[in-house]
């Protein structure tokens, strides 16, 4: 699975660096073309790290998490003769979800090394688990250069190519490329993204006729949405290209650095974790697991939304029993909870944490120390037996519920429904996602 | 004469209710005789089941209307005083002395908070008597453990569980006094 996985990376990446560059070039972006000059990952590695590493955008302040996956770097043929070195971040922005990058390092037509980084920003109308692989891409993919100038990039739509984008805004920052960028450029029209109130209109009837009652309203929840105003008509010889996106996300290095304990997707066991890149894909996990151990399985949710079930020694058929923290036999810590600041009593708080934080630690028995996951639910699954109440918390799940800080979200999956549930009861229940 | 024997008689039973020591609880008199074998049937399954453990356990009634306006009563195993946070000054007890303590609910059979009295409030605490445990005041749990770095670190331990711990039934009753059973999950 990983020889093909990686074969499809392969063919995608060289793709997506073939279509980007011609599509860069017919829109006079100034980037380069690729010369063949013998470039290694070695020489790629030192390059970048000589010149880029210290000033890049990439490195900046505000960054919370970036991570170059070198040991994931690959060599790409790209044409007959020219090749290029990609390699695949991780980096997450300050107040930002984490984000998948890649970094192509290549030589230009002066024989000299050249940097570009992609981003992938993903139209947030998209299905939940649509916004994480890069299967069908939808969104924006912005081109950066190595010390992270914006370049330009394209607006994709299912991995077909809509239109240029000149100019990106995310929150207060714009960025916009130059008279000089844009000139020749058959379309135009910027990306932006930031945060929006989304309210749908609702209304309940009850009785029959002239005793019929109606209740209007309408809800809103803060969202954040990126969408694309065309400032020229899309030119129709231009548009309409595919491109293939390389479909690194799904590769199980990068899942295994994700989890930070070099964990690949998979259920929980009576005494290990199981683990998720999103909780599309979790939810199954948990629902196959609890069938094949006639256990109810329990995990949380990170914000990035990962799913990391907890071992289910504990647990059995109507019940889920979370021991915090979970430690090896030997009494090393691997995971716990943490409620609150985790901050709390370091000198160094930055406040980058509220008193009303859940998160979990986990040991990193790779790299030493422990990653922190700020977790935005607890979820438990229910099987559907006669006779027993699958769609409804029972009375200790709503005590829990009321253990923990309001924003934490507490859900309920089984075959048929997601549930989320509060101290009071049911608040919502819909359709199980990825069913 | 026959006038002076009842009134005698009534006198005798007004007498004999005055000297109960539940004058402010509300009990529970017209249960249908299928909710009363409903929940003698329930009571024996938490001594048959440990529900209960040792001699101790009353059973929580949260009786409500469903939204299909059916009557609902949901029933609780309780070892351990959690009552005195949330109290009722209602109740039902059976001729073999079994405790049932009864809330009102909302249609999801959540329990609706009521206020009662200081002096039902004492009547509910000897009824109860020592039927349950008295629970400790909550504390901080922490426990030493090494870490990844292999440094001893105080971490919190917090159990949570997510079940049926009460061992929650749900009895929903038709109209011609039949029933079906639903258990938490």
């Amino acid at each position: 699975m990983k020889k093909l996985r990686l074969h499809n990376l392969r063919r995608g990446i060289i793709y997506s660096f073939f279509t980007t560059i011609l599509i860069l070039n017919s829109c006079n972006f100034n980037s380069e073309l690729i010369d063949s000059n013998d470039i290694t990952i070695e020489s790629a590695q030192q390059w970048f790290e000589n010149s880029y590493s210290k000033n890049a955008r990439i490195n900046n302040d505000e960054d919370v998490r970036k991570e170059y996956f070198w040991n994931l770097a690959s060599k790409q043929k790209v044409n007959k003769t020219d090749e290029a070195i990609i390699i695949p971040i991780i980096h997450q922005r300050k107040g930002e979800n984490w984000s998948l990058k890649h970094l192509w390092i290549y030589n230009n037509k002066k024989k000299e090394k050249e940097a570009r980084i992609f981003e992938y920003i993903y139209d947030t109308k998209l299905p939940k688990d649509r916004l994480q692989g890069l299967k069908n891409f939808t969104g924006a993919m912005i081109i950066r250069d190595g010390e992270g100038e914006f370049l330009g990039g394209l607006k994709i739509t299912n991995n077909k190519i809509e239109g240029v984008i000149t100019e990106l805004k995310s929150g207060k920052r714009t960025e916009k490329l130059n008279t000089n960028q844009i000139k020749g450029g058959r379309v135009g029209g910027f990306f932006s993204c930031g945060n929006f109130e989304r309210c749908n209109y609702w209304s309940i009837s009850a009785g029959v006729g002239a005793n019929s009652v109606t209740w209007f309203g309408y809800s809103c929840i803060a969202d954040w949405l990126c969408y694309w105003i065309s400032t020229n008509g899309i030119d129709p010889a231009f548009t309409g290209n595919i491109i293939n996106i390389p479909t690194i996300a799904a590769s199980t290095p990068i899942n295994a650095a994700l989890g930070g304990g070099g964990w690949p997707e998979g259920p929980p066991t009576s005494t290990s974790f199981g683990y998720a890149e999103n909780t599309c894909r979790g939810y199954n996990i948990m629902l196959s697991a609890q069938a094949a151990q006639s256990k109810e399985i329990g995990g949380a949710i990170t914000t990035e939304d990962r799913l990391i079930m907890f071992p289910t020694q504990a647990n059995d058929q109507h019940n889920v029993n979370f021991t915090f923290p979970y430690t090896t036999p030997d009494g090393n810590i691997t995971i716990s909870l943490v409620n609150g600041n985790p901050d709390e009593a370091d000198p160094r708080n930055d406040g980058k944490f509220q008193p009303d934080d859940v998160g979990i630690e986990i040991a990193d028995r790779a790299k030493g120390g422990a990653i922190y996951y700020k977790i935005t639910a607890i979820v438990h699954s229910h099987p559907i037996e006669n006779g027993y109440d699958h769609n409804n918390p029972s009375p200790a799940d709503k005590n829990n519920a009321s253990q923990f800080p309001s924003k934490i979200k507490h859900y309920i999956v089984n075959n048929d429904n997601l549930i989320e549930y509060n101290a009071n009861g049911v608040v919502t229940t819909v359709n199980r996602p990825c069913k | 004469m026959k006038k002076i024997i009842v009134l005698i008689l009534a006198f005798f039973v007004i007498a004999y209710d005055s000297q109960s020591q539940f004058n402010s609880l509300l009990k529970v008199q017209n249960l249908p005789q299928s909710v009363k074998m409903a929940f003698s049937e329930y009571f024996s399954e938490c001594i048959r089941e440990r529900y209960f453990h040792e001699d101790k356990g009353i059973v929580e009634v949260i009786s409500y209307k469903d939204s299909l306006l059916k009557d609902n009563y949901l029933l609780s195993a309780v070892i351990d005083d959690r009552f005195l946070e949330n109290p009722t000054n209602t109740y039902y007890t059976n001729d073999n002395g079994e405790i049932f303590i009864f809330y009102d609910g909302d249609k999801n059979g959540n329990k609706l908070k009521q206020t009662i009295s200081l002096t039902s409030f004492d009547e509910l605490k000897k009824l109860i008597g020592d039927r349950v445990y008295i629970r400790p005041q909550k504390t901080e749990r922490l426990i030493e453990l090494i870490d990844i770095n292999g440094n001893i670190k105080k971490t919190k331990v917090k159990y949570l569980i997510a079940g049926n711990t009460w061992n929650t039934t749900r009895y929903i009753f038709s109209d011609d006094g039949k029933y079906i059973i639903s258990k938490s999950l």
